[in-house]
């Protein structure tokens, strides 16, 4: 169960993976409260829990959905916690789901009691989720989804983008993410790169004010013809050459609870660029660069360099394909049947 | 092709792309209405003769009839324009805050108009937005897709000039048989 489910997103990517370990033993129901409508699901007031069920509630922004959290049920209750970004990191225009997102921060402590077991992808949220007073909590990555792994590239992308030196951001194009910072970094590297190009993939649908001043900043910049801004790509056919020929992913994100994309690059063997906040060092776990946010002017430098370097940025590369197969599909299948033998555990009563 | 044309290139394919799968994305819809004017311009250097552009859906179909450097009828909505139907979305947080949330009864009063009230007005809102931009992109890609059958067209007519000259140099009484053309690309 889930507040919203679209298509392609890192929500949606992961419930898909939980259908795909669980499918040959279990029925798996989807219920949202929202979502796009290339997938289908049930809303969530239809769930009706018996003693048979496992309810996975996947915690992010308060919805309709924590309707069914008020009281015990006679189900296992299962939280995945994804993580609440705090409501401070939206923008002005963005107050609806900056009000959601404080209620369910609000209201974390109160289902310690109504879960049986939590579920986390980092240390930072097992963190949060301890202050919080929860205490049975496993840790699980996420990971690469297998659709953009085995996606066949689209051949004119693919043809293009091979030619291009190129950083890379993959996300949503919010407050968030920093993407001010990033596009500022970038300014900085071409500087002492002009070759160097910048890719954005992601939505564009929230705060058209932060997209004002992403436009303005390109402008200012003169960057306008170096950065290209796709929008959302949910095929991963499209997807997939972005990841592939990127010398470099860069994300200056706020906050984080996994950051689903920085794995993904991983995958393809693109090391990230990225500074000392939330879960983003834990993630990466060396095989990127960890640059200071307030010096920009040294990031750049130090990003200049190793682009310059073929050999380092070889050996991150290498260190980078080395780690992924920690953030594969079959990997994550196999902790998360883990979870479910600890489920078994749980419901014929541990020690 | 240098790298910036690559870019160039690359993006105007993923903004083709969006706006045909719905994405209403501004980068993308300034893309292709960039790339319309240059098609525009192009064609009107060239003097393309009468073509019919018709609206997306139920409008008028109008015909323009430009001579070699008259420019084909602008097509775009102004900026201004433009910015607006993003706009909508902003104008559409009629959340209160502040004061009304310390009382109780004014929280459920409040709690009350929004779920019945705003809710509303905020989906139709969405809604009429939706239907706006997904109407003009529509109109763009229609219009891009007419103007490159125009350019091909042109092309076409350009490669079957060069081919009735080589023809006619080859049927020359003398004249060595033709090699054949050098195209660049069709």
């Amino acid at each position: 169960m889930t507040a919203t489910l679209a298509a392609g997103d890192a929500i949606g990517n992961y419930v898909e993976m939980i259908r795909t370990a669980f499918a040959p033993r279990h029925e798996l129901v989807v219920l949202a409260d929202r979502g796009t409508r290339e997938r289908s699901f049930l809303p969530s007031y239809a769930y009706v829990p018996t003693a048979d069920d496992v309810l996975w509630f996947h915690y992010s922004i308060y919805s309709e959905n924590f309707a069914c959290l008020r009281q015990r049920g006679p189900d296992f209750r299962i939280m995945d916690y994804h993580g609440i970004c705090p409501p401070e990191l939206f923008n002005r225009d963005e107050s609806e789901i900056k009000r959601l997102t404080a209620r369910a921060k609000r209201e974390l402590p109160r289902y310690r009691d109504v879960f049986d077991l939590c579920l986390v992808h980092s240390d930072y949220s097992e963190r949060v989720l301890r202050q919080a007073g929860y205490e049975r909590i496993v840790k699980t990555p996420l990971a690469i989804g297998r659709s953009l792994a085995e996606a066949e590239e689209h051949p004119f992308l693919a043809g293009g983008l091979s030619q291009l030196e190129y950083v890379l951001f993959v996300g949503r194009v919010v407050v968030q993410k920093d993407v001010l910072g990033a596009i500022e970094l970038f300014a900085r590297v071409r500087e002492k790169r002009p070759q160097l190009k910048m890719w954005i993939v992601g939505d564009r649908s929230a705060s058209p004010d932060y997209q004002r001043q992403i436009g303005d900043l390109l402008v200012r910049r003169k960057i306008e013809r170096d950065v290209g801004l796709t929008g959302r790509l949910s095929d991963p056919r499209l997807l997939k050459p972005f990841f592939k020929y990127a010398r470099l992913f860069v994300t200056f994100s706020r906050w984080e609870s996994f950051c689903v994309p920085v794995v993904e690059a991983m995958g393809f063997g693109v090391p990230t660029v990225t500074t000392e906040r939330t879960c983003l060092p834990e993630i990466i776990g060396g095989t990127g660069l960890i640059v200071d946010r307030s010096d920009l002017d040294g990031a750049a430098g130090q990003v200049a360099t190793l682009l310059a370097d073929s050999e380092r940025w070889g050996d991150l590369r290498r260190r980078c394909l080395d780690r992924a197969p920690l953030f594969t599909e079959a990997e994550m299948a196999r902790r998360l049947l883990e979870v479910q033998g600890l489920h078994f555990h749980l419901k014929s009563g541990p020690d | 092709m240098n790298a910036d044309e690559t870019m160039d290139q690359l993006r105007l394919f993923v903004s083709l792309r969006a706006l045909s799968e719905g994405n209403q994305d501004l980068e993308a819809l300034r893309t292709v209405e960039a790339e319309l004017a240059r098609l525009e311009r192009d064609l009107a250097a060239y003097g393309e003769p009468g073509e019919c552009v018709e609206p997306a859906r139920g409008g008028p179909v109008e015909s323009v009839e430009p001579t070699r450097g008259e420019s084909v009828e602008p097509f775009h909505l102004a900026q201004e324009d433009l910015d607006n139907l993003f706009l909508l979305k902003m104008r559409q947080s009629l959340e209160a805050e502040g004061k009304i949330h310390r009382l109780a009864p004014l929280r459920w009063l409040y709690g009350f108009f929004r779920r019945f009230v705003l809710n509303t007005q905020r989906r139709y809102n969405e809604s009429a937005t939706f239907l706006v931009r997904r109407l003009y992109s529509t109109t763009l890609l229609t219009r891009y897709y007419q103007l490159r059958a125009l350019a091909l067209e042109r092309r076409m007519k350009e490669i079957e000039a060069q081919l009735a000259r080589l023809e006619s140099q080859a049927n020359r009484p003398g004249a060595c048989p033709a090699s054949s053309p050098s195209e660049s690309r069709p």
